[in-house]
């Protein structure tokens, strides 16, 4: 699929008759990548569809807001992490159980999804993963498995460059100790 | 996208982790990115729903009703508790000396002396001169006969 410009995205938005169309082109041209993000927060297949769906439906109730010396990709995505983040915390809340707990659930999900198809290591990678608060989760995800830029980031979460760069330490730090961790290594 | 900078730090950091592939493991669902831009479409072709009302007014809304029949419990409760008191009305009686006071003119300039305006304990207005007021004083218990007479 040839990719539009987000000038040339928003130019069709604008007008009436073709924004039903712009916004479809909007869809398919971002739906991969954030689709993914949003797998890796919230790992359940169902839930990643109903997330992407409100990610989506808040950006066409907001596009008209949207100021165009930002890039599109990066206002979507903040919706992204924002109700990835909202959908963890509702569970949660739904549950009336911790956080930890919460982990256990999305570690127990990957465990029993047939829509999880890594090795060892990797299994045993996104478990780590997992572990990680949400926030810290949203950060790690970003940067090691998008390679975003931490300036990127920061508009997209709202936090600090340094705030962001020691989180994403830790959350490596806590990681590598999981994977190194012996007598634990093919789980 | 990550810079080699990045890429030595892990690197360092991280040794284990720096050497995985970064594949993706997590299986989409097939034809999901075909299915997925038409349900958006379908939802945001819905007509939109009437203006939902703020959070805080939903709340409001809840609490206001649940706040209304605690109160009326509250005073429902406190009023078989503590029956109302009988309130006793004491109407002092004029003793006869008091009633008498009043057939004299002299109570009455009393009253004015202290501010008390005549015509307003007159149940009427009447404008009568004092020496009328007097003989009308005077006159008032005595039988209308005998004053027919005298005339």
């Amino acid at each position: 699929m040839s990719t539009m410009s987000d000038a040339e995205l928003m130019a069709l938005f604008r007008k009436e008759e073709t924004r039903h169309y712009a916004f479809n082109l909007i869809v398919r041209q971002y739906q991969q990548r954030l689709y993914a993000f949003v797998r890796r927060m919230v790992t359940d297949p169902d839930e990643t569809q109903d997330v992407l769906q409100n990610v989506f439906i808040k950006a066409w109730n907001g596009l008209d807001r949207f100021r165009e010396d930002a890039q599109l990709f990066s206002w979507l995505y903040r919706i992204a992490h924002n109700e990835s983040i909202s959908h963890l915390k509702r569970m949660r809340r739904g549950l009336f159980v911790s956080e930890d707990s919460v982990i256990d659930r999305l570690t127990t999900t990957l465990d029993g999804s047939e829509h999880f198809n890594g090795d060892a290591i990797q299994r045993k990678l996104q478990r780590a993963v997992m572990t990680l608060p949400t926030k810290q989760r949203a950060v790690f995800t970003m940067k090691y498995f998008e390679e975003m830029k931490y300036e990127e980031m920061s508009r997209i979460t709202g936090t600090s460059v340094g705030a962001l760069k020691a989180s994403y330490h830790i959350a490596v730090k806590k990681i590598e100790e999981q994977l190194t961790r012996a007598g634990d290594q093919t789980n | 996208m990550g810079t080699e900078h990045d890429t030595d730090d892990l690197k360092r950091l991280a040794p284990t982790l720096a050497s995985l592939p970064k594949a993706d493991p997590f299986v989409v669902p097939e034809g999901f990115f075909e299915r997925f831009p038409h349900q958006v479409q379908a939802r945001v072709a819905k007509p939109a729903p009437t203006a939902l009302l703020p959070v805080w007014m939903k709340r409001l809304a809840l609490a206001l009703p649940l706040a209304a029949a605690l109160a009326g419990a509250w005073w429902l409760l406190r009023a078989k508790e503590a029956p109302a008191p009988e309130v006793a009305v004491e109407i002092p009686e004029a003793g006869i000396d008091e009633l008498e006071l009043l057939e004299h003119p002299e109570a009455f300039a009393a009253l004015a002396e202290e501010g008390a305006p005549l015509e307003a304990l007159a149940p009427t207005s009447v404008d009568l001169t004092d020496d009328e007021l007097a003989v009308w004083l005077e006159n008032e218990s005595t039988d209308p006969s005998e004053l027919i007479a005298e005339l």
